[in-house]
C-alpha cells in the first residue's frame, strides 16, 4: 500500500437509504496534486469526511500512510493537514492563538508555533492581522487562515474541500495562489472542486466521481491526451474576415471555429502540441496578429461532461 | 515551506491527556473571554450585595454568630450553579456542530473523548473559580461583619462543587444529545431549575423519599452551614448524596461521550 491516501470499497449510506458514496475504490498518488472531480452530490465531501473522521463509513476502508482512519484516526491523521468545507473559527482566539491552540495538540513546541505561525501567516496574507481575534474576519481571510492551519505541522498529506468555494473572485484567486505554492512542498494533495478551470490550473492528477463511483482517475495529461477535441481561445489584433475563413477551415486539425467577438474567436481543434504550433504561424501568416492563444479548460470539460453523461 | 516529511507528526503527538489539559486550557480562554461570564460575576455580585446592604437597609438585626451570617450568603449556590451549568456547559459540544467549528477541530489527530473531556474541565474549572469567588467574598463580609470566622463554609464550598460536577455533567450531556444550542441551553435550566425540584416534589408527596433525584442531592449544601446537620427524616445525607453525585457524573458524562462519539459532521 504505497499510496498515502487509498480508499478500498467505500460505501456511505445516510439515514433515509441515500447513498453518497458506492463502493469507492481510491488511491492518490504519492507527492501527487489530485484534483477531486464531480458534480454537486457526487460525494466528495462525504469521501473527504469519511478519511478526516467526521462521518463514519458504512463499510469499507480508508488508509492515510498505510493507517486504517476508521481503526487508528489519532494516529493516521497526525501527519494530515486538512480544510474541510469552509470551517469556522473560534471567535475568541485570534489566527496566531488559533495555530497555537491547533499546533499544541499535535505536539509541536509553542516557540515551533510561533516561528512557523509566523510564515505561514505571511505566506496567506495575514501577518498584519495576528493580534485581531477571527471573529471580525471575512470568509477569505477564514479560508486563507484554514489553509494556514492545515500546513502549519509540515504534513506529508493535505486534503482540500472545494477550497475557493463561496470566495468572490479576488479571494478565489488568493486561494488559488496559495495552493500553487503547495506544488513547491513535498506534500501529497488531494482536492475536491468542481471548477474545471481551477483543477487543469494546479492539479496534476485527477479523479472523476460521480454517484459515488470512481468513473476514472490518471494524470489531468494522460486524460486530456484521451480527449481529441480541444478548443483554443484566440484574441488577435486584426479581425479574422470571411476572406480567411476558408484558410483556416484549410489548416490541419482545424474542426470548425466561432467567432466570439471583434477581435476573438474559439477553434475547434484536434492534435497534439507540434500541431497546436503550426496552426498558430497559419494565424500569424494570415495576418492577424495574434495577441494570445490559449487552450480553453473545455477539454476537461468535454471529458468529464462524457463520463458524467455515461454513468448516468 | 519546503521541509515537509523532515518531521515526524506520528512521533510527536501528544498524550490524551496532554491533549484533555489542552483543550481545557483554550475552552477555560473561551469561557474568560466571554460576556456568559462577566453576565455571571455580575449576578454574582448583585446577589451578595442584596444579601449584605437589604437588612442594612431595613435596619434588621445582624447575626453575631458567623455560621448564621454567613448561611444567608450561601442560599444563593444553587441558581448559581444551575446557570453556570446552564451557560458554561448547555452548548459546549452542539456549538462545535452548530457553529461549524467542529470542521476545524475534528480533522485534527485527537480522539473525540479527549475533546470531551477537555471541554469538561474547563467547565468544571470556571464553575469552581465562580464558587469559590461567591464563597470567598461571603467569608470576607463575614469576618467584617461579625469578626469571626467558621471552618462550615469549605465544606460546604467543596460540596457545592461536586454538585456543580453533577449538574455541569447534565449540562454536557443534554449538549450531546441535543441538535441546536437554544434547546440544549433551555433543556438544562429547566432540568436543573424545574423539572428535577418537579419530579422531587411529586415523589416525596407520594411519600417516595426522592434521594435518587440529583436535585435533592444538592441540599447538604446548605445543611453544612447549619451548626448541627439535620437529622430529621429525607434529609439528603452527605455520603449518600455524594454518592448520588457521582452516579451521576459517571453516567451522564460515559453516556454525553458515547454520543460525541457517534455523532457525525454533516451540515
Amino acid at each position: 500500500m504505497d499510496a498515502p491516501i487509498q480508499i478500498n470499497g467505500l460505501s456511505k449510506v445516510f439515514s433515509g437509504g441515500f447513498k453518497a458514496v458506492d463502493s469507492l475504490e481510491l488511491a492518490v498518488p504519492s507527492r501527487s496534486f489530485t484534483g477531486f472531480l464531480g458534480p454537486n452530490g457526487a460525494g466528495k465531501t462525504t469521501t473527504i469526511k469519511i478519511v478526516t473522521n467526521m462521518l463514519s463509513a458504512t463499510s469499507g476502508e480508508a488508509f492515510i500512510n498505510g493507517i486504517n482512519v476508521m481503526k487508528d484516526p489519532k494516529k493516521a491523521l497526525a501527519d494530515v493537514g486538512a480544510v474541510v468545507e469552509t470551517p469556522e473559527f473560534y471567535p475568541y482566539l485570534t489566527p496566531m492563538e488559533t495555530l497555537h491552540y491547533l499546533g499544541s495538540l499535535r505536539g509541536m513546541s509553542a516557540c515551533e508555533i510561533t516561528n512557523r505561525g509566523r510564515d505561514l501567516l505571511d505566506m496567506v496574507k495575514l501577518n498584519e492581522w495576528t493580534g485581531q481575534r477571527v471573529g471580525k474576519f471575512s470568509k477569505g481571510m477564514k479560508q486563507r487562515l484554514a489553509i494556514a492551519q492545515a500546513l502549519l505541522p509540515q504534513p506529508s498529506v493535505i486534503i482540500l474541500d472545494e477550497p475557493t468555494s463561496g470566495l468572490d473572485p479576488r479571494g478565489m484567486v488568493e486561494v488559488r495562489d496559495i495552493l500553487k505554492q503547495l506544488h513547491k512542498m513535498d506534500v501529497t494533495v488531494l482536492m475536491s472542486s468542481h471548477l474545471l478551470n481551477e483543477v487543469q490550473e494546479v492539479c496534476t492528477d485527477v479523479a472523476l466521481i460521480n454517484r459515488g463511483k470512481l468513473l476514472r482517475s490518471g494524470s489531468v495529461a494522460s486524460l486530456l491526451e484521451e480527449v481529441k477535441a480541444r478548443k483554443i481561445d484566440v484574441r488577435t489584433m486584426h479581425p479574422l474576415t470571411p476572406p480567411m475563413f476558408d484558410r483556416l477551415r484549410s489548416v490541419p486539425g482545424v474542426k470548425d471555429f466561432n467567432i466570439t467577438g471583434d477581435l476573438s474567436f474559439a477553434i475547434d481543434f484536434e492534435g497534439k502540441e507540434d500541431a497546436q504550433a503550426r496552426l498558430l504561424i497559419e494565424l500569424q501568416n494570415l495576418g492577424l496578429m495574434v495577441v494570445s492563444f490559449k487552450e480553453s479548460g473545455l477539454a476537461l470539460e468535454s471529458l468529464y461532461m462524457s463520463l458524467i453523461m455515461d454513468s448516468r | 515551506m519546503e521541509g515537509a516529511n523532515v518531521i515526524d507528526n506520528r512521533e510527536r503527538l501528544p498524550s490524551d491527556l496532554q491533549q484533555i489539559m489542552t483543550v481545557a486550557r483554550y475552552d477555560l480562554l473561551k469561557h474568560l473571554r466571554s460576556k456568559r461570564l462577566l453576565g455571571l460575576l455580575i449576578i454574582e455580585a448583585l446577589i451578595l450585595s442584596l444579601i449584605f446592604i437589604v437588612p442594612i437597609l431595613l435596619d434588621q438585626t445582624i447575626p453575631d454568630d458567623p455560621l448564621d451570617y454567613m448561611s444567608s450568603y450561601i442560599s444563593g449556590v444553587g441558581i448559581l450553579v444551575v446557570l453556570a451549568a446552564t451557560m458554561f456547559a448547555g452548548d459546549a459540544v452542539v456549538s462545535e456542530f452548530q457553529s461549524r467549528t467542529g470542521y476545524l477541530l475534528f480533522p485534527n489527530p485527537v480522539k473525540r473523548w479527549v475533546i470531551f473531556m477537555g471541554k469538561f474541565a474547563s467547565i468544571l474549572g470556571i464553575l469552581f473559580l465562580l464558587l469559590l469567588v461567591h464563597y470567598g467574598v461571603a467569608a470576607i463580609l463575614t469576618f467584617a461583619m461579625t469578626g469571626g470566622s467558621t471552618i462550615n463554609w469549605v465544606y460546604s464550598m467543596l460540596f457545592a462543587m461536586c454538585y456543580g460536577t453533577a449538574a455541569a455533567a447534565l449540562g454536557i450531556f443534554l449538549s450531546s444529545l441535543m441538535k441546536g444550542s437554544t434547546g440544549a441551553l433551555v433543556l438544562t435550566f429547566f432540568a436543573l431549575l424545574m423539572i428535577l425540584p418537579m419530579l422531587e416534589g411529586v415523589l416525596m408527596i407520594s411519600d417516595i423519599e426522592p434521594y435518587y433525584v440529583l436535585t435533592f442531592a444538592e441540599d447538604p449544601i446548605y445543611y453544612l452551614m447549619y451548626d448541627s446537620y439535620p437529622d430529621n427524616s429525607w434529609v439528603a445525607d452527605v455520603v449518600p448524596s455524594l454518592l448520588v453525585i457521582l452516579v451521576y457524573t459517571v453516567t451522564l458524562v460515559t453516556a454525553g461521550i458515547m454520543l460525541f462519539k457517534r455523532r457525525e459532521m454533516v451540515s
